[in-house]
């Protein structure tokens, strides 16, 4: 403060000497004067504006305690009750290197993986204009609404995202660089994301872990948003690889559609899955709305999701068993078999009914009570339905109490 | 609830008309409850004129980092459970404290964005945007004086 007081009457004394020494031309000195007032008014902000903080970190956490109806295994749950299906936690450190460029991190460990933290977020980003912004290394993959804060439970209004439409993606981020672009209109912002990248990655499929590439990723995502009403819509092309063979060329498609006026919240997504060959394609859509009513939000949510592709899989669950059990099938003890086979078709339907409560700041309380069911001939997609010759479940209900907190 | 509105003038007709001492501090409570604080948006000195609704939301919501005179802006909010901070966005960006505090999570751990700083009364607000070219924030009608400009009344 005494810097700034004495910087203040040194220029200004400084300011009114250029006065007097040249009384003749008024004009001239006057724009002096306004120069040296934008100095001290410049001066005068760098001294009383905090110095932002060149690391920063953020943490989120979140339990969860959850059942399920039967043991099919939907979002991963069975009868028995578990807290580690869905607790984890996340922290994020922010490195300022220049005013425009900083890297960030973020660790993620998961109940379900051992608490063991895995790196999610890894990136330098540089801002070239405050228009523009490129960033490299580790980052989200971009094909949902959420994809950013697919994790942070705090900034969701659900428990967790829709699993018809969130669940069905094994792959969550990727290494490769991405550029935002900002259009700003007199009301509302249009921001256009073009990425490129590969990831790899192990995913259980069909009860197995194999390493699934993702090779020549391309995509890019438009949204807008005025703050009330947000509309997006990405696109993604790749070629996927699952260990030998040839790469699978794949397309993912996403339209999103947001709006919140501080009360009411409607959110709805809808995403297309195009994989060459055996493995599903599938369409998803989600619809949620909730309500806010002080510290309280009560949801609900409807959701679908269906295999478009049933015709690239020509055995039917009952054929393709007996020829694994058959010594003298040439399909005998290979299971992989039922990845050509009608089990991986898919049809489902999920109602959600929760409710977020705010206990106190940044902490949330969500219940939800999710049930799927509209399998039609099909398995639902669920695991206890994977491995078996006949359809065992054909609903399933899942129950759960989570703690969401962000710091 | 029916509250009858006591301004000084009824009170002082109460008081005349021989009315119980209990009955004028019950007044003087009820004034000063239902008297709904008028929140006002303030800039130092130097800041511009006047700002629209959606021009100080885009600097809360971090949308937007200039003012419209081209200073560099520095919001200032209220510690949260004030509540002036409550009517402020409640007139100004339209979300509950719950869901501004989710919208800035999803900022924060998206790498887009960190919430404006905060002061705890708007005595600290007001003698901060007072002595920082550039600074934004609020504070109550009543308390403004020639070191601020008013720059909305929401």
């Amino acid at each position: 403060m005494s810097f700034n007081r004495v910087t203040y009457y040194t220029l200004l004394s400084c300011a009114a000497g250029v006065v007097l020494a040249s009384g003749s031309a008024l004009a001239q000195d006057q724009d002096r004067i306004d120069k040296l007032e934008q100095q001290v008014q410049s001066l005068q902000q760098q001294v009383n504006k905090p110095i932002e903080n060149r690391v920063r970190f953020n943490g989120f956490f979140s339990v969860a305690y959850g059942a399920a109806s039967n043991d099919a295994g939907y979002i991963g749950y069975m009868k028995e009750g578990t807290f580690e299906n869905e607790s984890l936690f996340g922290l994020q450190g922010a490195f300022t290197i220049t005013d425009q460029t900083e890297v960030t991190m973020q660790l993620v460990g998961r109940g379900n993986e051992n608490w063991e933290p895995s790196l999610e977020w890894a990136y330098i980003s540089h801002s070239f204009s405050s228009d523009f912004k490129a960033r490299a290394g580790k980052m989200r993959l971009p094909l949902f609404m959420y994809s950013d804060s697919l994790e942070v439970g705090y900034a969701q209004p659900w428990l967790r995202p829709p699993e018809e439409i969130y669940g069905a993606i094994p792959v969550t981020s990727y290494t490769g660089i991405d550029g935002l672009y900002d259009i700003n209109f007199d009301m509302s912002t249009l921001t256009l994301q073009a990425f490129v990248g590969e990831s790899k990655e192990d995913i259980t499929q069909l009860g197995q872990v194999v390493e699934l590439e993702v090779n020549d990723l391309l995509g890019g995502s438009a949204t807008w948003t005025d703050f009330t009403w947000t509309l997006r819509g990405n696109v993604a092309v790749t070629d996927i690889n699952t260990g030998g063979g040839d790469d699978i060329p794949t397309e993912f498609y996403g339209l999103g559609f947001g709006y919140n006026n501080g009360r009411l919240q409607l959110l709805s997504e809808f995403t297309r899955l195009e994989i060459d060959g055996a493995t599903p394609d599938a369409d998803a859509a989600y619809f949620t709305a909730a309500y806010t009513f002080g510290s309280v939000t009560p949801y609900a949510t409807y959701s679908v999701r269906e295999s478009t592709d049933d015709d690239e899989r020509p055995y039917s669950r009952g054929f393709i068993f007996a020829a694994i059990t058959n010594p003298a099938s040439p399909f005998f003890g290979n299971s992989e078999a039922i990845a050509l086979s009608d089990v991986q078709n898919t049809e489902r339907s999920a109602y959600s009914l929760g409710l977020r409560w705010d206990v106190m700041s940044n902490v949330a309380l969500k219940f939800d009570v999710t049930r799927a069911s509209g399998f039609g001939d099909t398995g639902g997609g669920l695991s206890g339905n994977n491995f078996t010759p006949v359809v065992v479940y054909d609903d399933a209900d899942v129950y759960t109490i989570k703690l969401d907190a962000a710091f | 609830m029916m509250t009858r509105m006591y301004t000084p003038l009824n009170l002082m007709q109460h008081f005349e008309g021989g009315y119980n001492v209990k009955y004028i501090l019950l007044g003087i409570l009820f004034s000063a409850s239902s008297a709904f604080a008028d929140v006002v948006v303030i800039t130092h000195p130097s800041g511009p004129d006047s700002m629209e609704n959606n021009q100080v939301r885009d600097l809360f919501i971090g949308r937007s980092k200039q003012l419209p005179n081209g200073q560099s802006a520095d919001p200032i909010d209220l510690d949260q459970g004030q509540p002036l901070r409550e009517e402020f966005h409640d007139k100004v960006t339209g979300r509950s404290q719950a869901q501004l505090n989710a919208f800035w999570s999803k900022q924060v751990f998206t790498g887009k964005g960190q919430p404006p700083r905060t002061l705890d009364s708007s005595a600290s607000v007001k003698s901060a945007v007072a002595s920082t070219p550039g600074a934004i924030g609020y504070i109550d009608a009543s308390e403004v004086d020639d070191s601020v400009k008013v720059v909305l009344t929401p």
